[in-house]
């Protein structure tokens, strides 16, 4: 090293959740936590497993399966298109909020009109929590501060 | 350019690529046609071409930093059930 130096510090993040990453149908090992999307107009949560999507740049990803669920609280909040590469996927969105262990994340909730896809967690509520993918013993784990 | 043909074309090949063949039959035109909007979709830069020594393979082309939607990402056995819980608040 040249002109400047590496300090290692102690890590002030303590381990409150280790979770084994999910299985996908194709037979890969990816990361996911379990999560509760909360509607307002439903009153009640929609327990599931998410995807941890790190490419996603938005909060919330909902499944056609979630979906479902959530519209039993009525019609979508609205309606968009999500730009996936050379694609604009319609979507349906949900004003939700998500709990990810014991914290709660008010986001919108965008569902794909076409079926296929998984709930993913994106960046909009990653960025928020403190992630640790172990990939080589295939865990995820959530650290909180002190 | 008839743009619900393009859609079709370019969905079918977000989910893997293919031959022009299975393409026209997806799109619901023929073998022709379908080439000619591949050969528009490739001057766009929006799909490419592989050739092999059977056929011509198109894909979407991708660039870094594009977001892939998960096709067939889905969690085996994956539970979705409604709970009694809300925010505290």
């Amino acid at each position: 090293m040249r002109g400047w130096c590496l300090r290692m510090v102690a890590c002030d993040l303590s381990v409150v959740g280790v979770f084994e990453f999910a299985k996908t149908e194709d037979g890969r090992d990816v990361p996911a936590l379990p999560v509760s999307i909360f509607r307002r107009s439903l009153g009640r949560s929609v327990r599931t497993l998410a995807i941890v999507d790190t490419g996603f740049d938005l909060g919330l990803l909902v499944s056609r399966e979630v979906r479902d669920r959530l519209l039993l609280g009525g019609p979508p909040e609205a309606h968009t298109s999500l730009r996936s590469g050379a694609l604009d996927v319609p979507c349906e969105v949900f004003r939700v909020s998500v709990k990810v262990i014991d914290r709660w994340f008010d986001v919108e909730g965008f569902s794909p009109i076409f079926p296929g896809y998984e709930t993913l967690l994106g960046m909009g509520v990653l960025q928020d929590l403190n992630l640790c993918l172990r990939g080589t013993s295939r865990r995820v784990c959530l650290a909180q501060r002190g | 350019m008839d743009v619900s043909v393009v859609k079709k074309i370019l969905w079918s090949l977000s989910l893997s690529p293919k031959p022009i063949n299975h393409l026209a039959r997806e799109a619901g035109v023929g073998w022709k046609t379908c080439e000619k909007y591949l050969e528009g979709l490739k001057l766009c830069g929006v799909v490419e071409e592989t050739v092999t020594t059977r056929e011509r393979v198109f894909s979407v082309r991708r660039s870094r930093g594009d977001w892939r939607f998960p096709h067939m990402s889905r969690i085996a056995g994956n539970k979705v059930e409604l709970v009694d819980e809300k925010p505290s608040r």
